[in-house]
């Protein structure tokens, strides 16, 4: 059964369907593409619940290899583990989501637009499934095509730009990574006895000289940190966001962000333990000073989607904090909190979005007092809010818990700076809360425009919501899903260590 | 097996050139149009004969003057190929400048022919006449145009320069002569092993031979003369001479410093590396301020070289892995011939619905004024930056592997820098097709030959690049010299 293989392409099917459909046929092209997109999601909900996530399962699931470059020693190889699973699970969803939340908003394009949501869905899959890590890297790069075409073709005023640097930051931080990646095919080939190949579960098998770990790491970090965004790589995100159309401003924060994340969990704590152990107190000072960094910032935005752009930043920085902590807690925390981010802020800018269609303005001085035109809205609204705050039984709170619970131990500094940016974050969400929804409107012309939430909107807010205080009550589910993974590249990372 | 026999491919193209000179001679100008027709038919006939021949062993024909090997096979392969894209790719433009149809297709089967004896030859003496066949017919292709002010300027430039490149050549190959007494590649090769790799009249006779062959192909510092004369010359030329004589200049390159020059390879693996370095670095860099698409490809080219060259750099003699630099090399030329004729096939395109339509500008909306056209662009633009799956990015990974496994890592970190500062100009071209708009409503030129040549190509760029294993592995076979 290629099941991961059909997960991965269904989208493409989509793009075949729509693309001979007359281009004025702009809802039946909608319709088409948010179904398929939906089907994939039931489908990856399927492989969720079957997947066998008892502590001694096997690793990766859903195996699929096929040679493809065999003069190479490359193939076609995928596979899933809990980390994976969930975030394949969190792509599908979030996928037919930002879609269904731009029907009305997008009206130019709109079959390239469809075309170029379907591509990006394949290449996000396809990342969180490949195992062979040249695969992975084809994946990474598919992503980045669409991506670049969604901000530069439906974006605001400063697309271009804003574009082109989202492009030139990643681009060169994955040519780094390429040339890594090369280097590291042939010196397992020297270690493993002239066997060349980029099998990830492969490349693990043998025990990297610390001086090849090191440009090693710092290759790949030139990759993911960008992604994440880790301070001070981060300054394409805001301008990224601001100019991207809603669906891309979710898709960006809710899983292009967490393939950062994930590279760094799968590949720099995976395959180079040691130069991760030899980093680590750079990347928790850098990862502290995003957290920080990102919710000052968050502070004194006058652009509501810029605010929560850069609260991404602080959010993101739990997450390397949480991974490179090295416990149990840490990393649980770090790939639950990349969970909630992609559920809560994907959710804060659905609800940036949903004003912004309807008065075409995001000046947080122009606004007030929303909650008394859209009260539905408002209530939505709040709880993705508070949820990202960090309020008790919602989804942000044992994110941020757990990585702090694992932080305190060994690294108490880190632990109160963090602790000191997660009140600073209550403060600038509340805030902004506030400004946007209480008091009275400051721009009297849009009470005309401000109706409350429409049926569709109401239906692709659900789930998020339902998520939000799923985790929030009952994180098991999630934590079981992923705990095999977390023990096992702790294992990864930890067992090398004790032997050095 | 006769010499005739073995040179069969060659023949049918000899064969063509002299059918279009005499049609061009005595047919009407109308009737002249179909000659399109022959000229597909001879190259197609040709390519197939060549193919026959994979696979078939080694031949040598006319008394150890030419050889027909993979490598031959290979290299035919890639100038018949081309040549079949340019003549897809030529009539629209030709008959918008009411440009000469015979006299194309004369030249172009002359040169193609001067190409297919470089890849063969096996000889200095061949060698030479056989580049100079080549770029003889190239000169005045440039120079088609002759009201045009340009394409005189781009002829005579290129003229005076490949001439002067020549005769550096040609003094290189008599330094060779007068140091190993030889003129066939083999048995200078059985002397060079023999002798003092670090004989500094071995070495002066490495540093001509490079820098004429640099001049063929465009390594920077000799570069100079490229962007004139690729900007100058009708577009279907351009497109021809940015790949057909440079993959030429390559083969001879890899006969003279592999076949030839192998054993004294650690003598120049470093020469070849800080060149290929200068050449897609100064190429990219000022490919980035160009406003005239046809000029920031003519720079794209130089870079091209460059990585190209690299193969050249990571070549390890007697080295028996299949990942190395000579198969990198071949691979990429291979790749990017695709890609770059059908990037200025699209100039060609959208030239010949509007006479100057070089600068940037006049591809605004191109998108939505022909979508596939713009969507064929997109690919050939990615392919170029080595995106992936397509095939530009599978070339590059390729050289990389080959670069490090050769132990030149900083050469591969180059590489990889150079992407990234070409991926801000191609991508400009995307920028202005799908992000800029227009409200001109230039009409485009419709022809179904420029159709399927575009068609062909964006396929080709696709699949070279998904399903790279069997043209890889078509490189690796054409490896042996």
């Amino acid at each position: 059964m290629f099941l991961l293989t059909v997960t991965i392409f269904l989208p493409l099917l989509g793009g075949l369907l729509i693309l001979p459909m007359p281009a004025a046929n702009k809802k039946l092209i909608r319709l088409t593409t948010i179904v398929v997109m939906f089907v994939d999601w039931l489908l990856s909900i399927y492989l969720l619940t079957n997947f066998n996530s008892a502590p001694g399962a096997a690793g990766y699931q859903y195996v699929e290899n096929v040679p493809w470059l065999p003069t190479l020693g490359i193939s076609y190889h995928l596979g899933v583990d809990g980390l994976s699973m969930l975030l394949v699970f969190l792509t599908t969803m979030l996928s037919w989501i930002s879609v269904l939340s731009t029907w009305n908003a997008v009206q130019v394009r709109v079959k390239e637009y469809m075309l170029a949501f379907l591509l990006l869905e394949i290449g996000m899959l396809g990342v969180f499934c490949a195992l062979d890590f040249f695969l992975f890297y084809v994946f990474w790069e598919v992503v980045l095509v669409p991506m670049y075409v969604i901000i530069g073709v439906w974006g605001g005023p400063r697309k271009i730009y804003a574009t082109i640097k989202f492009f030139l930051f990643t681009f060169i931080g994955s040519l780094l990574m390429l040339v890594a990646i090369l280097a590291m095919y042939f010196q397992h080939a020297a270690l493993a006895g002239g066997v060349r190949t980029l099998d990830i579960t492969a490349l693990g098998d043998v025990k990297y000289p610390l001086a090849f770990q090191i440009p090693v790491f710092l290759a790949f970090f030139a990759a993911f940190a960008v992604k994440v965004p880790l301070w001070p790589l981060h300054t394409w995100l805001p301008d990224a966001h601001v100019e991207a159309p809603t669906a891309g401003s979710v898709i960006l924060a809710g899983v292009l962000l967490k393939l950062g994340g994930y590279g760094f969990l799968r590949f720099n704590l995976g395959l180079l333990p040691d130069a991760s152990h030899y980093f680590a107190p750079l990347m928790i000072a850098l990862a502290t000073v995003a957290i920080v960094y990102g919710a000052l910032v968050s502070l004194v935005q006058k652009d509501w989607k810029k605010l929560v752009a850069y609260s991404s930043v602080s959010h993101m920085g739990f997450v390397i904090l949480g991974i490179f902590v090295f416990n149990q807690q840490g990393m649980d925390g770090a790939i639950l909190e990349m969970f909630n981010h992609g559920l809560l802020t994907g959710a804060l800018f659905l609800c940036v979005g949903i004003v912004y269609e309807r008065i075409h303005d995001r000046e947080l001085a122009h606004l007030g007092g929303i909650a008394r035109y859209m009260p539905t809205y408002a209530a939505f609204f709040m709880i993705f809010m508070l949820g990202s705050v960090g309020l008790p039984g919602l989804a942000g709170f044992v994110g941020e818990f757990l990585v702090m619970l694992g932080t305190f131990g060994p690294v108490p500094a880190a632990g109160w700076v963090s602790m000191l940016a997660i009140i600073i974050a209550a403060g600038y969400l509340l805030w902004m809360y506030s400004r946007v929804m209480f008091v009275k409107l400051n721009t009297e012309s849009y009470a005309e425009e401000l109706t409350d939430l429409r049926p569709y909107e109401v239906l692709y807010l659900l789930p998020l919501l339902a998520l939000v205080i799923w985790v929030g009550v009952y994180p098991d589910t999630w934590l079981n899903l992923i705990h095999p993974s977390v023990t096992h590249i702790l294992a990864q990372a930890g067992a090398t260590v004790a032997s050095r | 097996m006769t010499s005739a026999y073995v040179a069969m491919p060659e023949i049918v193209v000899t064969v063509l050139a002299m059918l279009m000179l005499l049609f061009e001679a005595v047919l009407r100008e109308k009737q002249k149009r179909g000659l399109t027709w022959l000229a597909l038919l001879g190259f197609v006939v040709a390519l197939a004969l060549n193919l026959y021949q994979w696979g078939g062993g080694r031949f040598s024909a006319y008394n150890d003057a030419m050889v027909v090997d993979n490598f031959t096979v290979f290299f035919n392969t890639l100038f018949l190929a081309t040549a079949i894209l340019v003549v897809l790719m030529a009539p629209a433009y030709l008959k918008e400048r009411a440009l000469p149809f015979g006299e194309f297709y004369c030249l172009l089967s002359f040169a193609v022919l001067g190409m297919m004896f470089t890849a063969a030859s096996t000889d200095l003496i061949t060698l030479f006449v056989s580049i100079e066949l080549m770029v003889i017919s190239v000169y005045i292709l440039a120079g088609l145009a002759r009201r045009e002010k340009r394409s005189n300027e781009a002829c005579l430039k290129y003229f005076l320069l490949g001439a002067f490149a020549s005769a550096i050549l040609v003094y290189g190959m008599s330094w060779l002569y007068g140091v190993s007494g030889q003129t066939n590649l083999a048995k200078i090769a059985a002397f060079v092993q023999r002798t003092n790799l670090s004989d500094p009249l071995l070495l002066i006779s490495i540093g001509i031979l490079a820098v004429g062959i640099g001049f063929k192909v465009a390594l920077v510092p000799f570069h100079a003369w490229t962007p004139d004369a690729y900007e100058g010359a009708p577009t279907p030329a351009t497109a021809f001479m940015s790949v057909g004589p440079k993959a030429a200049a390559f083969a001879a390159l890899l006969r003279i410093f592999v076949t030839a020059l192998g054993p004294a390879q650690p003598d120049y693996s470093l020469l070849f590396g800080a060149l290929a370095a200068a050449t897609m670095t100064l190429g990219n860099l000022v490919a980035i301020q160009q406003n005239n698409i046809k000029r920031m490809l003519a720079y794209s080219s130089i870079a091209h070289s460059g990585y190209i060259m690299v193969g050249m750099a990571a070549f390890r003699n007697g080295s028996n892995d299949t990942v190395n630099g000579v198969t990198a090399l071949m691979f990429y030329l291979f790749v990017y011939t695709f890609m770059t004729l059908g990037a200025f096939a699209i100039v060609a395109y959208v030239q010949a619905g509007q006479a100057e339509a070089e600068t940037f500008d006049d591809y605004r909306a191109l998108g939505r004024r022909a979508p596939l056209t713009a969507l064929a662009m997109t690919i050939f633009m990615l392919s170029l930056t080595g995106v992936p799956p397509l095939a530009g990015f599978m070339g590059k990974v390729y050289l990389i592997l080959a670069t490090v496994n050769s132990g030149m890592v900083w050469l591969a970190v180059i590489i990889a820098v150079n992407s990234a500062i070409s991926a801000y100009y191609y991508l400009r071209v995307v920028v202005v097709m799908y992000m800029n708009d227009t409200t001109e409503r230039v009409p485009l030129y419709r022809s179904p030959f420029i159709h399927t040549m575009l068609a062909f190509s964006a396929l080709a760029t696709f699949f070279f690049g998904v399903f790279a294993n069997q043209f890889m592995a078509f490189a690796q076979g054409a490896t042996g010299l």
